[in-house]
């Protein structure tokens, strides 16, 4: 590269072979941090913005090399398990260097402008053959505007096709600023009213809607992904408003509908965060099915699990 | 399928396999009364055949359309004792082992006893090369360093071209007659021996055209016999055709796919080739025929499907001769790997793919047989139609067909010398081989243990399982001060072996010239005519030996290990790696999930560890290729393991990869299984970092489940992996789209299923990082899915 840009983000994961976050094959790169709290997040070490350790029970093998290790005496590790003072945890990531089976994981490199694109650029021959591209997500990714904004120059200036994927609830100058720099916006809704999406998100919608309402008014090409969450938003209300919703969109390419999983939960777990245990019951309602043949009869091209 | 199909493909599947004792009963024989006789041993091998032909039983089953086998009946299998004798005790083996057994009757043990191994103890080919080899070939090979392919089944691993659809044997008979007639006995030194050979080729096609007449007189038999007026006049329709080909060219499209069968049948009957024999491009031979007889309206495509799934229920009908030992370890399997190609390059080099491309593809899907295989050979200028048919087919979970780049083969090939049109012509056959069909004998002589070689390094020329000297001494391993010092011990130790291992090849190849000559054979690959030269002797217009490698992705990792831990990192040292090495991880698992996650590794597009599989890769080419072989060709590598790297894996200790002693090694040029867990995009980089145009084919296997080509944009982005993999001269790839059945294993292993990719819920995720009520769940979705 010609230029150096020394912009850092905070990424927590980069995803090669990424096939289902806008067309083509895609790296989708995650930014860590974001203002919501969605109980169901299967990406909770995308939501603090800071670097946090998380811990894989899955992966690991106790055999105590991390407890050793620590100087802050902060992991005990015993035959149940390891348990992690976050209290005392410095971050030094002594732990995460010697753990043998990657167990202990750092989630949040500090990466620069120029290394991103190196590892974006290794893809480009699959990108350029399948009509693929980068694809931004998080977290939320416009939370790190002038990052983004240097990535997504950096981008267009090596010809590489650009998606970011964001909950819309961001800072409207920032984000119809960064708008025409994208080639495509992938943007979820999840609740329809303010109060229940104030309750579980710990946000208002407003700000996310009228985001989506400047959004289309810029003919920015979009793609509308709506988490379906049992007994949350799977009632006939809320199909009937997304239907609507989409059907009013000009620019709207396709309806991704996410069915709900529960994964996120080992993750809550080795983040040693709490876990809300909120059990998310079907309401009873085929809501999968209904939404899809309402968008369908609006010709509106949907793809489940998206 | 229509009702006959359906019921030749069921007796094809159903039938357990069977030995025959009549082949070796009517050679034994045909021996005894030449014993003594003054003949050479092209004359001797023509008359072989020439008696075989003539006696060996010959029926037409229910409904069949093509006609012939190499056993009595479908599903039995003769055998080759000139080559190689089973005694009792294999043929009890055979009977009686759980997986891939033979029946053998008392009769034919009876037979065996009385007849054959009385006569046959001594004589053979395999008893004749373990004979001759040297002592150091023979620790090395009893060591798992390498094995011999032709101990117990002849050289093959060749593909036809297009010359007896437009020649006909008559045509062949006489180009015979007129290099006889060119022969200059006033000066050629060598001008009775080629007359000999002449003579033995012209004997040949006399052979396989009387045997093509014994059929057309059965048919005829059997249609006077028939009651059903439609069965009839097919068995008329039969003897017609038998009474023509293969002696002429073929008319119609019916008499060219007959007049590959007999082909077939006859290279099969001579000797136990290796992969048997290739049609080769198929669709290109065969497509005169389909076009002519489409425009004229005498043929239908229901006709053209029928008659083309009969012949693909004969490839099936057609176990692999069984063997033993080493071999039959390294090849456990009925498959015979005959495989057929689509679509490439037509000779002019524009896309070939043509409606008998997709026939043969739709045959396939239909008939879902365990052969033949047939593979897509892709080229920049096929359509993604072709393209995206295959990958529909692999979708259904059999790993069929596979993928090759044309534009790979062709410079291969051309590099290897071979003009740019026979390049065009050729293909693959057996596993991933690259050849000049038609052209070539190109001979895959044996695999290479690459890991087994670090291992012996890494002990200084023993042999740490049997505690003897079976290599050089290089060094002892604790003495190595750098990471170039152990290499160059490594390089030493593999240059030793391969200069065994070729020593032994030419004496082979010595044998089989001298003693077993295939005038057969020699009869359909050009310039054996020309020459007056057999296969084995030279007398094909191209001649390559080539030794596979196996385990890179084991050895690579290995190597890995121990620069980043031994000399770089100093986590721990080189005394202390062997004594774990030799406690095989036993109470140092810590260090294990260490070689296994804190190292690099390749697979995963990362410069630190493929870098070692590029020096690998380049130490083995050295050592290996421009050798000269014994009929005046020249050695070439191969980097694919059929099964053998579990055999290879067997007899190899514990590796500094995190292997276990036992385990499989890595197959192909794939990584380690599991361990690349940076997605396919990042395994194609790291594979495609090799200069796959300098191997005569390297073999990639990639596992997907059956989420990911559930729809057409699934599809097409698998279709843009294999076309980028292609641009980046990837020679071949193919797809294991997996079951629940695997995934219950993932679950139970789930280090060796690291790599696998699943679509979760709104994206796709390696399977092994899922906790175990999600992989449940898929598991539930992909059972679901088998059921529909």
């Amino acid at each position: 590269m010609n230029t150096t840009d020394i912009t850092t983000g905070t990424i927590f994961n980069i995803k090669r072979y990424a096939i289902h976050d806008g067309p083509g094959i895609r790296t989708t790169i995650f930014l860590k941090g974001c203002l919501m709290a969605c109980p169901w997040c299967h990406n909770p070490e995308g939501i603090e913005s800071e670097p946090e350790l998380l811990h894989r029970a899955s992966l690991c093998i106790l055999c105590g090399d991390c407890a050793r290790a620590c100087p802050e005496d902060a992991i005990q590790a015993d035959p149940q398990g390891l348990k992690i003072d976050r209290e005392r945890c410095t971050m030094c990531l002594k732990c995460v260097e010697i753990c043998p089976s990657g167990a202990m994981q750092h989630v949040g490199n500090k990466m620069s402008v120029d290394e991103l694109m190196q590892v974006i650029l290794r893809d480009r021959m699959f990108y350029e053959e399948s009509g693929g591209g980068v694809t931004f997500s998080g977290g939320e990714p416009f939370l790190q505007p002038k990052f983004l904004n240097s990535m997504l120059d950096e981008c267009k200036k090596q010809g590489i096709r650009t998606a970011v994927d964001t909950s819309c609830f961001v800072e409207t100058p920032i984000f119809l600023q960064l708008l025409p720099k994208i080639d495509l916006v992938l943007f979820d809704l999840k609740l329809l009213d303010e109060k229940p999406h104030q309750r579980y998100t710990g946000v208002s919608n407003k700000l996310i809607n009228d985001n989506i309402t400047e959004m289309d008014r810029a003919g920015t090409m979009s793609i509308m992904r709506i988490p379906l969450i049992p007994g949350i938003n799977d009632d006939k209300r809320h199909v009937l408003g997304f239907a609507r919703i989409a059907a009013t969109m000009i620019f709207l390419e396709e309806v991704h509908i996410l069915p709900y999983h529960d994964m996120y939960r080992e993750k809550v777990a080795g983040l040693g965060k709490l876990d809300t245990k909120l059990e998310f019951k079907n309401s009873g309602n085929d809501a999968l099915n209904q939404l899809i043949e309402l968008l369908e009869a609006e010709d509106i091209k949907v793809v489940v699990g998206g | 399928m229509n009702k006959r199909i359906a019921a030749l493909r069921k007796q094809s599947v159903e039938t357990q396999p069977t030995i025959s004792p009549q082949r070796a009963v009517l050679m034994t024989q045909f021996y005894k009364s030449t014993e003594g006789k003054l003949l050479s041993p092209v004359m001797r091998r023509a008359l072989a055949f020439q008696y075989l032909m003539e006696n060996k039983t010959i029926r037409i089953e229910d409904g069949e359309l093509i006609v012939g086998e190499r056993g009595s009946r479908p599903r039995v299998t003769p055998t080759y004792p000139e080559i190689c004798c089973h005694t009792l005790e294999e043929l009890d083996v055979l009977n009686s082992r759980e997986k891939v057994a033979y029946t053998v009757d008392d009769k034919t043990k009876e037979i065996y006893e009385d007849m054959i191994i009385p006569y046959w103890y001594g004589k053979t080919i395999r008893e004749k090369i373990f004979d001759e080899m040297t002592g150091q070939w023979l620790a090395a090979y009893h060591a798992g360093i390498f094995t011999e392919f032709m101990e117990q089944r002849a050289p093959g691993h060749t593909a036809l071209d297009d010359t007896i659809y437009k020649k006909g044997l008559l045509g062949l008979l006489q180009e015979i007659q007129h290099e006889l007639e060119q022969l200059d006995y006033l000066t050629d030194r060598t001008a009775y021996e080629k007359r000999d050979q002449l003579h033995g080729m012209a004997i040949c096609a006399g052979a396989i055209i009387h045997y093509a007449e014994r059929y057309s007189k059965l048919a005829t038999q059997m249609a006077q016999q028939a009651d059903d007026p439609f069965r009839r006049q097919e068995l008329e329709t039969i003897a017609e055709i038998c009474q023509r080909v293969p002696a002429n060219p073929p008319q119609s499209f019916w008499e060219a796919l007959q007049a590959y069968w007999f082909i077939h049948v006859g290279v099969i009957t001579e000797l136990n080739t290796w992969d048997a024999i290739s049609p080769g491009r198929l669709d290109q031979h065969l497509f005169p025929f389909y076009q002519a007889e489409r425009s004229a309206g005498s043929l239908s495509g229901e006709q053209a499907k029928e008659l083309l799934s009969a012949l693909f229920i004969k490839f099936n009908n057609q176990p692999a001769p069984p063997k033993v030992g080493v071999t039959a370890q390294e090849s456990g399997t009925y498959n015979d790997f005959a495989l057929i190609s689509v679509g490439g390059l037509t000779p002019d080099g524009n896309d070939a793919t043509n409606p008998v491309s997709y026939l043969i593809l739709d045959v396939l899907n239909e008939l879902k047989l365990v052969q033949p295989h047939c593979c897509i050979q892709l080229s920049q200028q096929n359509p993604d139609r072709l393209l995206k048919r295959g990958l529909e087919i692999n979708k259904s979970g059999f790993g069929q067909p596979s993928f090759f780049s044309t534009e790979a083969i062709v410079q291969e090939l051309t590099g290897q010398g071979k003009s740019m049109v026979d390049a065009r012509c050729g293909g693959t056959s057996g596993c991933v081989e690259s050849g000049a069909f038609g052209k070539e004998n190109y001979n895959l002589t044996g695999y290479f243990n690459l890991p087994k070689v670090l291992e012996i390094t890494l002990n200084n020329g023993t042999d740490p399982r049997t505690g003897k000297r079976i290599g050089i001494e290089t060094g002892d391993a604790e003495s190595f001060k750098t990471f170039d010092e152990l290499y160059l011990a490594f390089e030493k130790q593999l240059t030793y072996f391969i200069d065994v291992k070729v020593q032994g090849n030419n004496i082979i190849e010595r044998i089989y010239e001298t003693f077993m000559p295939a005038p057969f054979l020699s009869l359909l690959i050009q310039d054996c005519i020309r020459s007056g030269k057999d296969y084995h002797a030279g007398g094909a217009r191209y001649n390559t030996s080539y030794i596979q490698g196996v385990g890179l992705g084991t050895v690579t990792d290995a190597f890995s290990a121990i620069r980043f831990h031994i000399f770089e990192k100093q986590t721990i040292t080189m005394k202390e790696l062997l004594m774990i090495l030799h406690e095989n991880y036993e109470g140092y698992e810590r260090i294990r999930q260490l070689f296994m996650n804190k190292t690099p590794r390749y697979g995963n597009d990362d410069d630190a560890a493929d870098n070692i599989m590029r020096h690998i890769f380049e130490t083995f080419f050295t050592a290996v290729d421009g050798r000269k072989n014994m009929k005046g060709g020249t050695y070439h590598i191969n980097l694919l393991p059929t099964t053998v790297h579990v055999y290879f894996g067997s007899i190899t200790g514990a590796t500094s990869d995190g292997r276990k002693a036992g385990q499989v090694l890595s197959e192909g040029v794939s990584p380690v299984q599991g361990m690349d867990r940076n997605g396919p995009t990042a395994v194609l980089h790291s594979v495609s970092k090799m200069d796959h145009l300098r191997t005569g084919g390297t073999l990639l296997n990639q596992k997907f489940t059956p989420q990911l080509l559930a729809n057409e944009s699934g599809i097409a982005k698998i279709g843009n992996l294999i076309r980028t993999y292609f641009k980046m001269n990837g020679h071949h790839i193919q797809f294991n789209v997996v079951t629940a059945d695997t995934l219950h294993k993932a679950q139970a292993e789930p280090d060796k299923y690291r790599d696998l990719i699943v679509r979760v819920a709104g994206y796709s995720d390696y399977f092994c990082n899922l906790n175990a009520d999600l992989q449940n769940e898929i598991i539930a979705r992909t059972e679901h899915g088998d059921l529909e």
